[in-house]
């Protein structure tokens, strides 16, 4: 590569990689909506007024929390877990507390509470996650509360913002080589075949930006190519292997990436990108077989051979004088268009040396003897197409 | 294993089971795609009418073993048909493509029905004290080599929790073998299954033989700041090697909000570079992404094609892309695009000028909205330069019914297309779709989609596709 190309790129990433390691990265990250579905919490309460009092610690009310196995238990503290303080009494709902004791009113805790339906408040609504969890398990490894929900003594009403990003479990224990199990299914659900479930009725799982690109942001299906060459082992915990073919080796035009009538731009596209083509068509085998049957290859059968002419005029396309629409430069720009319609026959007609009935035009590039010693020694098979003497080749390759 | 495999198989014939999570759990999805639609020849005959039908069933299977140990079976199997004709509409009279004996009229690669195995194999991951992972089988390989479909073993390991490696081996999966199809092999040769053919008709088309492959690999540990993966591939057959390739990738992820990768790889017969990339990714709290790429390549071919050894230049790429948050569920795309087809690299011929190079420049630009109901986007497109232009844009729309499990899908396109090799293939193009999916509860999925395509050259051509998913438990 020459070095003006390859410098301004160099640069580019130290800069980007200094500043990258530069920047505080300790913002805490939301947790996601399809594993913590939104909440509904009609409530006033106040988890660092509470953990300033004497005694009071997060076991005194979520009693449960250290003994559950499971995520959808229930773990917010229910009303006799606040009697003990709270002087609640159900029949005069409205009397106030006694001056310096704790409220006893409904409303002291259930905003929007109608002292006209005294005995109603709203309901506080925690869907399940969609996980799986043991408060227990954790507890018996030795977790603390703040560990994974952060220091509360400066949080008022806790809500699914204060439920740990898979971030902060994956950063502390669930890594490789780290003291949990790093398995996504440890905590994921899975379907039947042990793959993620990741499409829920509250949303769909994504996975975060630390994830070394694999985040996927709204242009991540032409950019995916990238994630999936890095590590495809990753991709495989969420997708599989049908959904990679679905595409790849499908059957079926998908329409996110060529529009509408593509079949009649094609063309024009591939000319100009036929290295996206064959991220999903193989040009010697998915192009060249309806080019054959429609006429434009040159190998078609006669009878369906087109009458049109594909290429630029003769004395353009092949003569003597080589401009930018000569046939030769076109190769040189994009073979792979070549490929998809020629097969190794229409070249070998010209290129093969004159013993071999050609007219001994070299397609090679300058400099070739100078490389084509390993070439040679990878397979005879495409020197022996045009050349009637490989063993004298052999000795003039480098 | 063959316990294993057994019990697999078995649990495979009682997918009756319910789906309550156990030991061993399986799945079973049938789909089955039938299309229409009509491709003409530049001149305007033939004109194949295509009538597709592919059915495809994919098995998975997993036993949980123990705490480490998983044993998962997948399988894919295909029928692809095409009970399509090739004609002359003036004429009303029709190739006969699949007979051998009709040379002036034979397509070498059509073909009425095909049979392929897209993959199946066995896994068991967490063997060893869970350091490793065995894959048994027809299974697809995707690393910065590309993708590569094989039928043998494959192992994965790691080492001291700093290391993963990985070895390959088996035969190459190429067109013309039984239940085989030649998706993933390198391009530049033609292959089909030639049993019966006489040896003169079609000898653009070769024979499969058997290729042999093998591969090693070894990346970084973990999900440390810094991932690193070096991949070599060999593959060969009888006439040779096929591909000679080492392929590195790296990617540098010192926070959520940075990403920077790069991936190359070497060609090694041709002693060149085959691609190289270089990416950066800022991605801001608030959903805000600014991506920068730059990419180097030169197409690649099977090495005992004569493409192997022809001129070709490298071709450069620079994109930048955004993606803007808009508020609510709406989010715009913006991208640049520049591409350089690098011909004055080397000289036009040993005692000729170098030629200019030809650049072309393009861009996207787009508005999406996702949320759990509701599915739209207006994305257009357009590139151009030396080579012809395309500019266009599609609107599309997906809604699921509030009341039904009907999903109503929609798209508008508009499209303008210069063909600077050809001015007469010229035109401007616009289409419109209309479909609907309606979701059986958990078990099936029936969808039709129906699109016409308006331009001067074909005038309307309607395209038909339906398609019906079945999923277990039945």
């Amino acid at each position: 590569m020459r070095a003006h190309f390859a410098l301004p790129p160099i640069v580019l990433v130290a800069a980007l990689t200094g500043a990258a390691l530069a920047q505080n990265t300790a913002a805490r990250r939301a947790p996601s909506h399809a594993v913590f579905p939104t909440q509904s919490l009609p409530l006033r309460f106040d988890h660092a007024q509470h953990l300033r009092l004497a005694g009071v610690t997060c076991e005194r009310c979520h009693t449960t929390a250290a003994a559950s196995a499971r995520a959808d238990d229930r773990l917010v503290p229910p009303e006799s877990t606040c009697a003990p303080c709270h002087a609640i009494d159900r029949a005069h709902p409205e009397r106030p507390a006694a001056p310096g004791a704790p409220a006893v009113r409904c409303d002291a805790c259930h905003t929007g509470w109608n002292a006209a339906d005294p005995q109603r408040v709203a309901r506080v609504q925690i869907p399940t996650p969609n996980l799986h969890f043991s408060h227990r398990a954790h507890v018996q490894r030795g977790q603390s509360c703040a560990s994974c929900h952060g220091d509360l003594r400066a949080t008022a009403l806790a809500t699914r913002l204060d439920l740990p990003a898979m971030e902060s479990c994956t950063a502390a224990c669930h890594r490789a080589g780290g003291t949990a199990p790093d398995a996504c299914a440890t905590c994921h659900l899975t379907a039947s075949d042990g793959v993620l479930v990741t499409r829920f009725a509250e949303g769909v799982m994504n996975p975060p930006r630390s994830m070394r690109g694999l985040h996927h942001d709204a242009d991540f299906w032409f950019t995916h190519r990238a994630a999936a060459a890095e590590d495809a082992t990753r991709c495989a915990a969420c997708h599989r292997d049908d959904e990679c073919a679905a595409c790849h080796d499908g059957r079926i035009r998908d329409r996110r990436t060529h529009p509408n009538d593509y079949l009649t731009q094609h063309p024009v596209d591939a000319r100009m990108n036929s290295d996206r083509c064959t991220s999903c068509h193989r040009a010697a085998t998915f192009c060249v077989a309806c080019h054959e049957r429609a006429g434009v290859a040159l190998s078609s059968a006669s009878a369906a051979r087109t009458t049109t002419r594909v290429h630029p005029p003769a004395e353009v396309w092949s003569g003597r004088v080589v401009t930018a629409r000569h046939h030769g430069v076109e190769a040189r720009r994009a073979l792979s268009s070549c490929v998809s319609c020629h097969t190794e026959r229409d070249c070998v007609t010209c290129h093969a040396t004159l013993g071999l009935g050609g007219a001994g035009l070299s397609p090679h590039p300058p400099g070739f003897l100078a490389r084509c010693g390993s070439l040679l020694r990878a397979s005879d098979r495409p020197c022996r197409a045009c050349h009637d003497d490989v063993a004298a080749l052999a000795s003039r390759c480098r | 294993m063959i316990r294993r495999a057994a019990a697999c198989a078995t649990g495979l014939a009682c997918v009756c089971a319910s789906p309550a999570a156990r030991a061993f759990d399986a799945e079973v999805r049938a789909d089955t795609q039938a299309q229409a639609y009509q491709v003409r020849g530049p001149a305007g005959t033939p004109v194949l009418s295509l009538r597709r039908f592919t059915e495809t069933l994919t098995l998975g299977a997993v036993e949980r073993v123990d705490h480490h140990v998983t044993w998962t079976l997948r399988a894919r199997l295909r029928v692809d048909s095409d009970f399509g004709t090739a004609c002359d509409p003036t004429t009303d009279r029709c190739l006969d493509e699949l007979n051998r004996s009709r040379a002036a009229e034979f397509a070498p690669l059509a073909a009425r029905r095909t049979l392929d195995l897209p993959f199946a194999y066995l896994e068991g991951s967490g063997l060893l004290r869970g350091t490793t992972t065995v894959r048994l089988g027809r299974q697809l390989v995707t690393d910065a080599l590309g993708m590569f479909l094989f039928d043998g073993v494959r192992v994965r390991a790691r080492l001291a929790d700093v290391a993963l490696v990985e070895v390959y081996g088996g035969l190459e999966t190429r067109a013309g073998f039984p239940l085989s199809n030649g998706r993933y092999e390198r391009d530049g040769i033609v292959r089909a299954d030639r049993t019966g053919w006489d040896p003169t008709l079609a000898p653009q088309v070769r024979a499969p033989s058997l290729a042999g492959a093998v591969a090693a690999s070894l990346e970084t540990a973990g999900d440390g700041v810094l991932f690193a993966r070096a991949t070599y591939r060999r593959v060969w057959g009888a006439d040779g090697i096929a591909e000679e390739k080492l392929g590195l990738s790296a990617d540098l992820t010192p926070s959520d909000a940075w990403r920077v990768w790069a991936e190359a790889v070497h060609a090694i017969p041709q002693r060149s570079l085959a691609s190289l990339a270089l990416g950066v990714t800022h991605s801001h709290a608030n959903g805000r992404v600014l991506a920068f790429e730059l990419s180097r390549w030169r197409p690649t071919f099977d090495l005992t094609a004569i493409w192997s050894s022809f001129w070709t230049d490298p071709v450069d790429d620079a994109r930048a892309r955004a993606e803007l948050p808009l508020g609510g569920d709406w989010k715009l795309l913006l991208a640049l695009t520049g591409r350089r087809y690098a011909l004055s690299e080397s000289a036009s011929s040993p005692d000729g000028d170098a030629l200019p190079d030809v650049w072309t420049v393009g861009g996207d630009a787009g508005l999406a909205r996702r949320s759990l109901r509701t599915e739209a986007s207006l994305r257009a497109h357009g590139e151009g330069g030396g080579l012809g232009a395309r500019v266009g844009a599609d609107l599309v729309a997906r809604t699921w019914l509030s009341s039904l499990p009907v999903r109503l899908d929609g798209s508008l396109s508009a499209w303008w297309v210069d063909d600077a090799l050809r001015p007469d293939r010229s035109l401007t193009s616009f289409a419109v779709v209309v479909g609907a999916m309606v979701r059986m509860g958990r078990v099936a999925d029936v969808a039709l989609n129906l699109e016409d395509d308006i331009n001067r050259i074909v005038g309307h051509r309607l395209r038909a596709v339906a398609v019906v998913t079945l999923r277990s438990p039945f």
